[in-house]
């Protein structure tokens, strides 16, 4: 009997036969934790997409595209209602830089997100209640002079921060650009209506009518209220500097659109109309003369050509599609007429440097070209109008004097929207008014509760670089397009140009969302990862774990995640996260022996039916 | 009678020559001085597998190696750390006499590392030597498909590349017998390929003592 | 049959991997059949590189498993090819249904074995169960203790077994790890000695067209006799050649060995220790410090167990007084419970006048080293039983017990 009188010792104890417990989904295989096989840790970064950098307000857009991918309306509502208050709004008139930034449009055509915001806005009009509420009073009053975009945007966020809001309009209806800038073929007066409606069911008071200056002066403003809100806009149009500009027939651009806008309008354009300037605004003179019953229209332009112009190009298209003529590198040099225009003088002229921001060199000594006309309009920008400011807080240039937070000096008082950004560089949006308003209502809120004011320093990480997603998993699809009025029938009506997305073609066009560099829960990861060591904790938009006990880092999942999301981050600068084996190829001596424990207790489970 | 142990820890099929070349370098050079010595492979790490941790021994002694069978150096003076991320993952520390050497293979430098080394007691000198860049390997952390300079999961049965350290191994070498002295420079300086990578390591070494031992 | 490139001899530190290889290269084989199998893998992937550049002109055949890769090594054998294969642990008992036909057509192929334990589960270091396992079906085997002897007895094993007296197979064996995988110095010889030393091969009735004969045909019962009979025939008249061929090599090359028994400081000995293969290198260390204590302790180490020298075996241990047998092998419910050695050296020992006791050891099992303190248990062991005059039991376990 040889084996009499043996004796195995207990860390070399083995389990019957060499059978060992199987591996688990949770605990994986006991015996190797091969997370110290890697080099590189796979770590869920998300980055910004370049969407949300470059809007004007930063919504967080692709975080509503992908609650549209899923369906889920209401919260993609919620989500733009954070940072932006009229959604169905901007998804009319914006242009967009959201769409120039987009990501997609290096690979086929950029994802159409102000379709998808105007889908979800007018959505969230359709509610009977809104999803915002008012914040909790704090007792606390602000005026906000300027019911336009940056004016409004600011009441919306005070109002949610718990202040008492009152807005002092001077027109006769609120709005401000976005009734009397904007023409009802872009953006209808029931749409605004319904999004003013909706500041005032959030508690914030509209009084119209009320002209700082005028109603109201700069004291009671100090005196009234505990903060002030300045969104005073450019209104008074610039002059072309030509002779004759007082005769009757000449309009200016942005009244003769407010008038009409607010209904006060009382004039009846001629047949042949000019518009002078190149931008958006002339644009929208342009069409909104062809609407109001001329038969010939012409926009005159220094610009030497349409891709000089600072007009949005789409809207460019729309209105030579609508019939509009160009003119090019020409500038009015006086309005021919007697007491009434009957024609223009027009000499050639050129930007003496950059387009658009350098003085105009008019070519006096070349023949005049006569341009006959009934009416023209002047569309070359606003200025301010500030004689009730006063001067220690005003610019050279003729706009209000804020430090980079906004504020007038050391007082409560606080500018926001055009008034501010004229000339600083910025593109004069609808959108980043509204997100200059925002940001100086929180600037306010900050003041009010006695916080500093701490300027935004964290390096933001956007991706713009396609070599950082993985493409293999976007086929090219085509943009949706939206539907236009044909261009014949739009001269003579009022009506939108052009027509919305369906619940459809909306998800169509979110499911083109890439949702650069945030996780989206596509579980791609989870399903290439060959260990399988990534585990689906909670699915709300994606939370993923990585088992670093047994990642081998073999960078599978951060090469195959198409949105970027995923990075690889060197194992040495964790300080830990790795279980330690004793050898190479055991945890730890006597391992064995702890098994054949394990093992014993199997036999008490009961073994299933099959 | 002096016997050194020397382990090397690499990682499989993209680093398995570089563990190699390190022990069989120090020693064929120790025989060259007279001193009997043994290289070897751990047996039971599967070196077949990209990135698995293996190791590779060697001895050096005055007199007639009697444990030449053993698996495994029981109690190491010396450890080399080829891939710097090692230094997390095991105990290589165990069984090492007081009055050892770690040498890693990191751009990071020995005061950041040692939070990682277990027992450091034990350690007279932590040195880091940044192999991969002097070497000017095109070995990146960060593409897989770089890696591997041999890429032959071979045992060392057959090889592409025949010649001794011709890429990372050179600087690592070169700091072990330079901070050691386990053999002499001038023995083992002629087997070395990468002979700029060689040169340049000696420079470039950063040696933290710690805890000396008493002579 | 072009001859391999013409080589100086010279010392080179190489595994017992690729000592297989090279012998194979010096002796020029025409084809090798392989399946990896871990430890033999080495010598497979050696011969592969050598194969593939130029330096070895052979035909090298990967196999779908190590039955059809005896399977082939029969086929090329038989049309009068010299061939080379390998395996280890289970391999070498999937190839078993090829032992018997190959030995019994008397074809000389040559195996080269790394021992490796037997499944389950799976255990890389070596036990010679896999090729004692295989130890009647009729090939020559022995064991190597280090690089040098193996990559000798490779070069023997091809001379001894296709000598027209023999043409009989040969499993050279080795231990896995300890000497396939540890590099030790080895003097390679010049090609002109190995051409000196073994003549090309040639047996006397290949597979050719030019002259077809038909092999291994369906006979009667009656035929059988004389068939199993010069198979023993040709297995002992092997130990004459076996004889001779070993001096030979030993007037060529200049190392001699005993074909049968290594005997090391045996002189005065009252115990000694039986085994065969690497595990003597760690007992010659033992046995000098055992001896340097004053314990008269020898080694007595087999080098051929196949044909067994029955008469030397005999010869050599009945000079001592206690036998330890050290089993790195797996023989269970064999007549000692333990491995396969002990049976053997008890039947050589049966006719003696001087019967020494025989116990054994199983040590080393799992390809677990036996370090020094082992073998000092064991030779305790021993003594005891010498002043007891009898021993505890057949088959101690060793370190398992107190």
């Amino acid at each position: 009997m040889s084996t009499k009188g043996t004796k195995i010792p207990e860390r070399l104890k083995i389990p019957f036969a060499g059978i060992t417990p199987a591996p688990t989904q949770e605990k994986g295989q006991d015996l190797f934790p091969t997370g110290n096989w890697r080099s590189i840790r796979p770590v869920y970064r998300d980055k910004l997409p370049p969407c949300n950098n470059a809007c004007g307000t930063n919504e967080k857009i692709q975080g509503y595209l992908d609650l549209v991918k899923r369906g889920k309306y209401l919260d993609a509502y919620a989500l733009i209602k954070e940072d932006m208050p009229f959604p169905s709004v901007t998804g009319r008139v914006c242009y967009h830089p959201c769409e120039q930034a987009c990501n997609r449009g290096k690979y086929d055509e950029a994802i159409s997100i102000r379709a998808v915001e105007r889908f979800l806005g007018d959505l969230g009009q359709a509610l009977a209640r809104d999803v915002v509420k008012p914040g909790t009073p704090n007792g606390k009053k602000v005026a906000v002079v300027g019911s336009g975009p940056a004016g409004h945007s600011a009441a919306y966020q005070l109002a949610r921060l718990g202040y008492k809001v009152t807005i002092l309009e001077k027109s006769p209806k609120a709005g401000g650009l976005n009734r009397g800038g904007i023409p009802d073929w872009v953006l209808p007066q029931d749409v605004l209506d319904r999004e003013i409606e909706r500041l005032v069911e959030i508690g914030v008071e509209i009084k119209t009518n009320v002209e700082v200056g005028k109603d109201i002066a700069w004291d009671d403003l100090k005196k009234n209220y505990d903060a002030c809100v300045l969104a005073v806009g450019l209104i008074d149009p610039n002059s072309a500097r030509a002779e004759g500009e007082n005769k009757d027939g000449v309009l200016y651009g942005l009244p003769f659109l407010r008038d009409i806008g607010m209904g006060t309008s009382k004039v009846k354009v001629g047949a042949r109309v000019a518009v002078i300037g190149g931008g958006n605004t002339a644009i929208d003179c342009a069409r909104e003369a062809l609407r109001q019953g001329a038969v010939e229209v012409t926009m005159i332009t220094v610009e030497a050509n349409p891709q000089e112009m600072p007009a949005v190009p789409e809207d460019l298209h729309d209105m030579t599609e609508e019939g509009v003529e160009l003119l090019h590198g020409r500038a009015m040099t006086a309005v021919l007429g007697n007491g009434r225009i009957e024609a223009l003088q027009l000499h050639p002229a050129r930007f003496s440097g950059a387009i658009n921001a350098s003085p105009i060199n008019i070519d006096k000594e070349a023949k005049p070209e006569r341009f006959a006309v009934d009416n023209v309009i002047i569309a070359v920008g606003q200025r301010a109008s500030l004689k009730w400011l006063p001067d220690e807080f005003k610019t050279e240039r003729g706009t209000i004097k804020i430090d980079r937070f906004g504020r007038l000096g050391d007082t409560n008082f606080f500018a926001a929207g055009d008034v501010v950004q004229l000339g600083s560089g910025q593109p004069l949006m609808v959108v980043n008014a509204v997100g200059d308003g925002k940001r100086v209502a929180f600037n306010l809120d900050k003041v009010m509760r006695g916080q500093p004011l701490e300027p935004r320093t964290v390096p933001v990480d956007v991706i713009f670089d396609l070599n950082r997603m993985n493409m293999t998993y976007f086929p090219h699809f085509p943009r949706v397009k939206q539907a236009l009025l044909p261009p014949v029938s739009r001269r003579k009506t009022q009506e939108e140009v052009i027509q919305p997305f369906s619940e459809e073609q909306a998800v169509e066009e979110a499911n083109r969302c890439f949702s650069c560099g945030t996780c989206n829960a596509c579980d791609n990861c989870y399903l290439v990862c060959p260990e399988p060591c990534i585990v689906r904790d909670v699915r709300s938009n994606g939370l993923y774990k990585i088992l670093v006990d047994y990642c081998k880092g073999c960078r599978v999942c951060i090469e195959e995640c198409p949105t970027g999301c995923l990075e690889g981050v060197p194992e040495l600068d964790f300080d830990s996260g790795v279980v330690r084996m004793d050898t190479a190829f055991a945890v730890s001596p006597g391992l064995h022996g702890r098994q054949a424990e394990e093992l014993k207790n199997l036999g008490d489970r009961a073994a299933k039916n099959i | 009678m002096s016997y050194t142990e020397l382990t090397v820890w690499t990682r499989g099929i993209i680093m398995d020559k570089e563990g190699r070349d390190i022990v069989n370098s120090i020693a064929a050079s120790a025989r060259l001085e007279g001193k009997h010595s043994q290289a070897m492979e751990n047996y039971v790490d599967n070196p077949d597998r990209t990135n698995c941790p293996t190791r590779k021994y060697c001895r050096v002694s005055d007199s007639v190696i009697e444990n030449e069978l053993t698996y495994e150096n029981e109690q190491p003076n010396i450890i080399v750390l080829v891939e710097g991320t090692m230094v997390k993952g095991w105990d290589y520390m165990r069984g090492m006499p007081p009055g050892g050497t770690l040498v890693i293979n990191t751009h990071y430098t020995p005061e950041y590392m040692i939070r990682f080394v277990p027992g450091p007691e034990r350690l007279a000198q932590l040195v880091c030597v940044d192999a991969a860049k002097i070497a000017d390997h095109k070995w990146l952390y960060y593409r897989l498909g770089e890696l591997g300079l041999d890429r032959l999961s071979t045992e060392g049965a057959a090889e592409r590349n025949k010649s001794i350290a011709p890429d990372i191994a050179a600087p690592l070498i070169a700091a072990v017998v330079k901070t050691t002295g386990i053999v002499k420079m001038e023995t083992i300086q002629p087997m070395i390929a990468n002979q700029h990578a060689f040169k340049l390591a000696l420079e470039e070494l950063h040696i933290m003592p710690l805890n000396p031992v008493a002579a | 049959m072009p001859t391999a490139t013409e080589v100086k001899k010279r010392t080179v530190r190489i595994n017992g991997c690729v000592a297989a290889a090279q012998a194979a290269k010096y002796a020029d084989v025409d084809v090798i059949t392989a399946y990896p199998i871990r430890p033999y893998t080495a010598t497979m992937m050696a011969l592969a590189q050598m194969v593939a550049n130029g330096e070895l002109d052979a035909e090298y055949i990967v196999a779908d498993s190590e039955h059809s890769q005896l399977s082939i090594a029969h086929g090329a054998a038989s049309s009068g090819a010299r061939v080379f294969t390998g395996s280890s642990g289970v391999g070498v008992q999937f190839a078993y249904e090829l032992y018997s036909p190959i030995s019994g057509s008397r074809m000389p192929v040559q195996m080269m074995i790394a021992d490796r334990t037997l499944d389950p589960p799976g255990d890389f270091g070596s036990e010679h169960t896999d090729a004692l396992s295989t130890r009647d079906m009729g090939w020559l085997m022995g064991w190597s203790c280090d690089a040098q002897e193996a990559f000798d007895n490779h070069l023997m094993a091809y001379r001894i077994g296709e000598d027209p007296r023999v043409l009989l197979p040969q499993m050279v064996c080795q231990d896995g790890f300890f000497v396939s995988h540890i590099t030790s110095d080895v003097d390679l010889p010049d090609t002109g000695q190995v051409k000196e030393f073994l003549p090309p091969y040639k047996h006397p009735y290949p597979l050719d067209p030019r002259h077809p004969v038909s092999h291994g045909p369906q006979i009667m019962p009656e035929q059988g006799p004389p068939l199993q009979l010069e198979r023993a025939r040709a297995m002992e008249d092997s130990m004459a050649v076996i004889e001779q061929v070993h001096d030979e090599f030993a007037n060529i090359f200049g190392r001699r060995y005993d074909p049968w028994i290594e005997e090391f400081q045996t002189d005065g000995a009252d115990i000694v220790f039986f085994l065969q293969g690497a595990h003597a290198v760690t007992a010659r260390f033992a046995i000098q410090h055992m001896r340097d204590k004053g314990l008269k302790v020898g080694l007595v180490r087999l080098r051929t167990i196949r044909p067994y020298p029955t008469d030397r075996v005999k010869e050599v241990l009945s000079k001592f007084k206690v036998v330890g047998v050290v089993e790195t092998n797996m023989g269970l419910g064999s007549v000692s419970s333990g491995g396969v050695l002990y049976g053997e050296v008890c039947a050589a020992l049966y006719e003696s006048k001087q019967k020494p006791l025989v116990v054994s050891f199983m040590a080393g099992m799992g390809g677990e080293a036996i370090v020094l303190k082992e073998f000092y248990w064991m030779a305790q062991k021993m003594t005891d039983a010498q002043k007891q005059g009898k021993i505890e039991k057949r088959t101690h376990w060793v370190g398992f017990e107190e």
